[in-house]
């Protein structure tokens, strides 16, 4: 059945084919396009450089004026990506505007990943250590790229 | 997912010789939905919509999707120019995107042959391209000729075509009964002329007289039907469930399910509804809006499956769905590669670029005098936003906005413009000049703008 929801799905999908933002990439699994696995490539010059982290994304039929679910599935060490994978930001909850599509979610978590928020921490170890020391969280975080590669 | 290629986007127009017309159609597209406006309405805060997916916002947040100002459905007004342009864009694309693909074609091919600058291609290829591209009008209209099937959808750009070309010299046709003859005999036939009275005698004055004009167009004068009324909004929490039950029966939609059921079917109704009292021409009709309401209610109503998905479960198992879709993975970290490595080589082309012509200028300047290590070379500083126009322009617009509202608000690193402006302008509205000034008040993650002193630590940390 086509729906708004299904038809702007399509639609993102087709602008993350011929327009994709640098270093990310997303499709809709083969069934069901209201679910979409995602990749962000970890920003250059970053602890989190060439990282290839993988996300899950799901939408409902209210899309676009919900926003959708979207989680990691890679292990993340980061301030505000909880161990289950979830993800937040504010964009993803409270700010959510309906103008935004697959593309924007993506390039504002890629954002993230080196612009962590201490201020809400759903990580407190990775806030902590970010804040008072840089040097170990960095190589933590080189722990989960590297891990990345392996998944 | 091949379908999906068959879309038309405003990117198709990147592979072409006219990637300018992808931001130029990208504004003539709904900013919620991505397709080209349907029945534009302008908000308070004038900004243009759709009517349904204006209407749908407000009720979820009674905000602007673009700039976060409260928005009330009863102030959207119709912006006829808009639907104007919309519908005249719709009609010139299909030839437009085929030209311009075509030409980038061609251009690709000869600048490769003969690897030359694409501005010089550019130039030396002008006059060709118009010759081509009144080949290809001729063409397509002798095949409609043949098979008496359009191919485009008709245009009166295209009718305006066929007057510059007359079959015989010298005649014209009959605006009115389309009959060809002498220029000279025209203005004694449009006297007897029988297809004149019901037909556009006040346009044959606005352009040359041997201007058909399609029939959509003739027929247009005709008062479109008067809209319906527009539904008022019901105040539900004063209302018990048998008042709603007995509005929605008069309104003639399905009364079942709790009173939460309802609301939420009532207000999708209004939507529907609503909206297509904005609608001009083409007005559905109540069967047709019968029909969406119930794949609503399929979708998102009461008939609505809204079990939690697998995968936001928290038990979901995330490496067996990682290892259950490796290969489609594989194929995203290989596009998300490509594309990064892209943007990489064209930021150091345009870094050398950028060199040889700061060496250039030196020489031509001040030859031999100053050392070459005295002038800041651009290869060391970091240019995250280098080529990306987007970035820029949000970064520009950021540096208005504090100029404007007087903060001092350091520049924050996303690089897409509408998260910026969303929140700069819901900053400024909100009169939050720093954020940081309240601890304890929760400060949406976003809206921290980059602090210049984790940045150097960053790069101090990494080197």
């Amino acid at each position: 059945m086509s729906t708004a929801a299904r038809r702007r799905l399509m639609r993102d999908f087709k602008r993350m084919q011929t327009d994709p933002p640098a270093g990310v990439s997303a499709s809709p699994i083969a069934d069901n396009v209201m679910t979409w696995n995602a990749v962000i490539i970890g920003p250059a010059d970053t602890p989190f450089e060439d990282g290839t982290f993988r996300l899950v994304m799901h939408f409902e039929e209210a899309y676009p004026n919900k926003p959708p679910g979207v989680k990691f599935i890679s292990q993340m060490f980061h301030p505000n990506v909880y161990g289950t994978g979830e993800l937040c930001l504010d964009i993803l909850q409270n700010r959510w505007s309906p103008t935004y599509d697959v593309a924007a979610i993506l390039t504002s978590i890629q954002s993230l990943l080196n612009d962590p928020n201490t201020s809400s921490p759903a990580n407190v170890e990775a806030s902590n250590l970010y804040k008072d020391n840089r040097r170990e969280y960095t190589k933590r975080v080189r722990e989960t790229v590297e891990k990345s590669w392996e998944d | 997912m091949d379908s999906s290629f068959e879309l038309p986007d405003s990117t198709d127009w990147h592979a072409t010789s006219l990637p300018l017309f992808e931001p130029l159609e990208a504004a003539l597209r709904c900013e919620v939905c991505k397709e080209f406006y349907d029945n534009p309405v302008i908000t308070s805060c004038s900004h243009t919509f759709c009517s349904i997916c204006i209407r749908r916002c407000i009720s979820t947040d009674g905000k602007c999707p673009t700039c976060r100002a409260a928005c009330q459905s009863d102030k959207l007004l119709p912006n006829y120019a808009m639907r104007e342009i919309v519908s005249k864009f719709q009609d010139a694309r299909p030839k437009a995107l085929e030209l311009a693909r075509k030409d980038k074609e061609v251009s690709d091919a000869s600048s490769e042959s003969k690897k030359r600058k694409l501005g010089d291609t550019d130039i030396e290829e002008e006059p060709a391209r118009q010759t081509r591209s009144r080949q290809a009008r001729t063409q397509s209209r002798r095949r409609e000729g043949t098979n008496g099937m359009p191919i485009e959808v008709p245009d009166s750009e295209d009718d305006g075509d066929d007057s510059f070309e007359p079959e015989v010299e010298g005649h014209v046709k009959c605006p009115a009964c389309k009959e060809s003859m002498l220029d000279a005999q025209l203005w004694h036939h449009l006297d007897v002329c029988p297809g004149l009275e019901n037909s556009a005698v006040g346009r044959s004055t606005r352009s040359s007289a041997n201007n058909t004009y399609p029939k959509s167009l003739q027929s247009r004068p005709k008062e479109p039907s008067p809209a319906p009324t527009r539904l008022p909004g019901l105040n539900y929490a004063m209302m018990k469930q048998n008042a709603l039950t007995k509005k929605l029966q008069d309104l003639g939609i399905p009364t079942w399910g709790k009173k939460d059921l309802l609301i939420r079917r009532h207000t999708e109704w209004m939507h529907l509804w609503n909206s297509n009292c904005d609608a001009v021409e083409n007005r559905k009709s109540k069967r047709e809006l019968l029909r969406e309401l119930e794949v609503w209610e399929k979708t998102q109503g009461g008939s609505a499956n809204i079990a939690e998905p697998k995968v936001m479960r928290k038990d979901f198992d995330g490496q067996a769905h990682a290892s259950t879709h490796k290969s489609q993975f594989d194929g995203l970290i290989a596009n998300a590669k490509r594309k990064r490595e892209a943007a990489k080589a064209k930021k150091e082309e345009e870094t050398n670029e950028d060199r040889e012509k700061e060496e250039a200028r030196l020489n031509e300047g001040i030859p031999q005098i100053t050392e070459p290590e005295a002038i800041p070379q651009p290869v060391d500083v970091v240019h995250p936003y280098e080529g990306n126009e987007a970035a820029l322009a949000s970064v520009r617009e950021k540096v208005e906005q504090a100029n404007r509202v007087g903060t001092t608000l350091p520049s924050t690193t996303s690089p897409k413009p509408t998260l910026e402006e969303t929140r700069i302008a819901s900053q400024a509205y909100q009169g939050m000049p720093n954020p940081f000034g309240s601890p304890t008040r929760k400060v949406p993650m976003f809206a921290l703008p980059a602090d210049p002193i984790v940045d150097v630590e960053q790069s101090t940390t990494i080197q």
